[in-house]
């Protein structure tokens, strides 16, 4: 209490804060999209369709097949999803559990603004549920640990994350480099915001831990101004970050992939899978063409609702205007993610107080979190993992996750897993990166607009193209309403020629 | 920050350091392990603070683009990612210049790299080469049929001979006398990203100015790739001794 700190090494005052940073990292779960996955319906590669198709959709994820669902209910029926993996969902994807349950390798959670994919959901009669996260969280560093309890906030520094968000209320998240001082922004990174603004240590392990959490990469080379963007769509810092009234507070029964699974079904064989795009040619005429190793398909509009990076796997001929060409090469891509689910037979760990999450500054795990199904017939604990660190040897990496779970909670339980599930995005060439960390200065670069603009016949979809929520699975729904739309308009304008 | 508060009360009434004694303890037993825990857990920020300090801020920041895939110090588990723990800076700056150039293609490192200065990159390429490739203890995850059917262990030794030339007699890498630029080590590499290299050499997606890559590998068959890289990551890192392993 006086002006002496403590007799002892660290001050209290030292040791709350480390605590305040513990917890931060408790709830910044990226929800961003993220997965990939097995087949849900399984069609091999079909010969292609004969004519000229009005459109064809590349990519069977949530914006591909968003659009795709749209067109028949608009009254078009000419058109086709090729999508390249055997199975559908995109950067979502279901791990199969024991007795038709699931656990989500990809995005998984969706919050109070994400309207476009709840709505989506209901209409697919796909049920809701939230996270729970009652109880004590673990935060670990080294040989350090101590347990917080969890209330779906995040715990930081409010007067920052105050003035941060004041920040954040100037710049729109749609075409943030709009803004008057969008160059002083983008030249910044988070972390020269913060060391500006008198962060701590403490802060800074905090604010770290959520930015590579969330963003897949470290503060230092995370755009000021994109970061502000996120922060305006999810309405301040401890929306985005948090789970109670925040983005990764509610998940859908049965898995996020079942969205894609659903409407994949009802749209039957106008989805092509194992049909990855090679080459698109023709683009600048009426016809495009679409090549695939199962042959050509041709239409009059084309929208790849596909991120940069994945768009930069195609040739074009000719090749794209010098603009989109440049977005396309520079798109951050290195934000990819490895998570894994282990299966217990019960949640065992709420009976004991703990919530299941542990987060980690260092070692293989980053983020656990508790993620049994609605009914708590099996306890499962997903895990944001440090891919560096795991085997890749299935067995092994099993026994170093329950081991790190074990030891955290002094408890040999752990050491009995049902089941073990991993999947990293980084080795998924179908999917590349879960989440665009982008740099400082890219926003800036003048090369945006030619994210969304149109070129010939092409329409870019795809979460990264939302003006809110971009990155996020809500997202990639509202680009796919926006593509369909889109496309219907031109076909309806090119016809009234 | 020890204050010599504690000392005043010295030689104070003996009953109430008595109490206090009791009463410690008691919060010894209730509290102790939290107690331990949250001071374990200042200590270990204080010591990485002073580990950044020691890389320095800037560079402390920029691995942890890094750190995912290629681990900390460079010294990945996986298979899939390259160990970069140990590579010759002059190596690893190339490599970062290629991506960034667009010289050599991959869908990850190349935006990361464009996004870095010419001295980022050169910070993180000697921060890897300053730390030693460590045998990660992890064996390489066992391969599928009917690939696992064609791995022959001699005959990959055969084929990596021709490799001491240029990566040296431990296949150590480095600056080779005689060789215009330093090699990476080879010894202890992840076989996954070796087969992958040596693929990418063979069908000429991985540029390679001297052809002598391409050379090599141009007359290797599939069995052959993947023999010499299973070997080659089975080989224990020869500069690994002086570093003490760390617990991660």
């Amino acid at each position: 209490m006086s002006s002496q700190s403590g007799a002892q090494g660290p001050t209290r005052r030292e040791l709350l804060r480390a605590a305040a940073a513990g917890s931060l990292a408790l709830f910044t779960a990226d929800s961003a999209s993220g997965s990939d996955r097995r087949p849900s319906a399984p069609r091999s590669a079909l010969p292609p369709l004969e004519g000229v198709l009005d459109v064809i959709i590349i990519g069977g994820g949530l914006a591909g097949l968003t659009a795709a669902r749209d067109l028949p209910i608009a009254g078009n029926d000419s058109f086709v999803v090729l999508e390249a993996q055997d199975r559908v969902g995109g950067r979502t994807l279901n791990h199969e559990l024991r007795d038709g349950y699931v656990s989500e390798a990809g995005g998984q959670w969706i919050g109070p603004g994400h309207t476009a994919i709840a709505d989506l959901a209901r209409q697919l009669h796909i049920d809701t549920f939230k996270s729970r996260y009652d109880g004590k969280a673990v935060n670990r560093m080294g040989d350090g640990y101590f347990e917080a309890d969890a209330d779906g906030g995040v715990d930081v520094d409010e007067s920052l994350v105050a003035k941060f968000d004041a920040l954040a209320e100037e710049v729109p998240s749609e075409k943030p480099w709009t803004v008057p001082r969008a160059e002083e922004l983008d030249r910044m990174s988070v972390a020269d915001w913060l060391e500006k603004n008198g962060g701590t240590p403490i802060d800074r392990l905090t604010w770290q831990f959520s930015s590579i959490l969330t963003n897949g990469t470290p503060m230092t080379n995370l755009s000021l101004l994109y970061y502000l963007s996120m922060i305006n769509f999810a309405g301040g810092f401890v929306p985005l970050n948090g789970q109670k009234d925040g983005a990764q507070e509610t998940r859908f029964v049965g898995g996020s992939q079942l969205l894609s699974i659903r409407i994949a079904e009802a749209l039957a064989d106008r989805v092509r899978l194992a049909t990855p795009v090679q080459r698109i040619s023709g683009w600048d005429g009426p016809v495009t063409e679409v090549h695939t190793p199962a042959g050509v398909y041709r239409a009059k509009q084309v929208i790849l609702a596909l991120s940069p990076p994945l768009c930069q796997r195609i040739e074009f001929s000719p090749v794209l205007p010098k603009a989109r060409a440049e977005l396309q090469r520079r798109w951050p891509a290195h934000g990819p993610m490895a998570k894994t689910a282990m299966v217990y037979d019960s949640p065992f760990w709420f009976d004991d107080g703990y919530n299941g999450q542990i987060a980690s500054v260092d070692g293989p795990l980053i983020w656990s979190f508790d993620n049994s199904p609605p009914d708590e017939r099996f306890g499962v604990i997903n895990a944001f993992m440090r891919a560096a660190m795991m085997p890749s040897d299935h067995d092994a990496a099993m026994r170093l996750v329950a081991s790190v779970y074990a030891e955290t909670w002094g408890d040999d339980r752990y050491l009995e897993p049902l089941e073990f599930h991993a999947h990293d995005w980084g080795q998924d060439p179908y999917s590349i990166t879960c989440v665009s960390p982008m740099p400082p200065g890219l926003l800036t670069s003048g090369l945006m607009p030619a994210l969304t603009e149109p070129v010939g016949s092409l329409l870019w979809a795809g979460t990264e193209t939302a003006e809110i929520w971009n990155g996020y699975m809500d997202g990639a729904v509202r680009s796919g309403h926006k593509a369909a739309l889109l496309a219907l308009h031109r076909l309806a304008s090119a016809g009234a020629v | 920050m020890f204050s010599t508060k504690g000392t005043r009360s010295r030689g104070a009434v003996r009953p109430l350091v008595l109490v206090l004694l009791l009463l410690a303890v008691g919060l010894a037993v209730l509290f102790g392990p939290q107690l331990w825990g949250l001071w374990q857990f200042n200590r270990e920020l204080d010591a990485r603070e002073a580990l950044a300090q020691g890389i320095g801020v800037r560079t402390y920041e920029l691995i942890q683009a890094c750190e995912l895939c290629h681990g900390f110090d460079g010294n990945t588990h996986s298979d899939f990612y390259p160990r970069l723990a140990g590579l010759p800076a002059g190596y690893l700056e190339a490599q970062l210049d290629a991506f960034a150039s667009g010289v050599r293609q991959n869908p990850n490192m190349g935006p990361l790299a464009m996004s870095l200065s010419p001295e980022q990159r050169a910070l993180i390429a000697d921060y890897y080469a300053s730390n030693s490739l460590r045998p990660s203890g992890v064996a390489p995850a066992p391969i599928a049929e009917p690939d696992a059917a064609n791995i022959d262990l001699a005959a990959g030794e055969r084929l990596a001979a021709v490799c001491v030339a240029c990566h040296g007699g431990e296949l150590q890498g480095g600056q080779m006398p005689g060789s215009a630029e330093p090699t990476p080590l080879l010894a202890g590499q992840a076989r996954d990203y070796l087969v992958r290299q040596l693929h990418a050499y063979r069908d000429g997606s991985r540029g390679d100015p001297t052809g002598t890559m391409r050379g090599i590998v141009g007359s290797m068959r599939d069995a052959d790739i993947l023999s010499v890289s299973q070997y080659l990551a089975t080989l224990s890192p020869s500069v690994a001794d002086d570093l003490p392993l760390e617990t991660d």
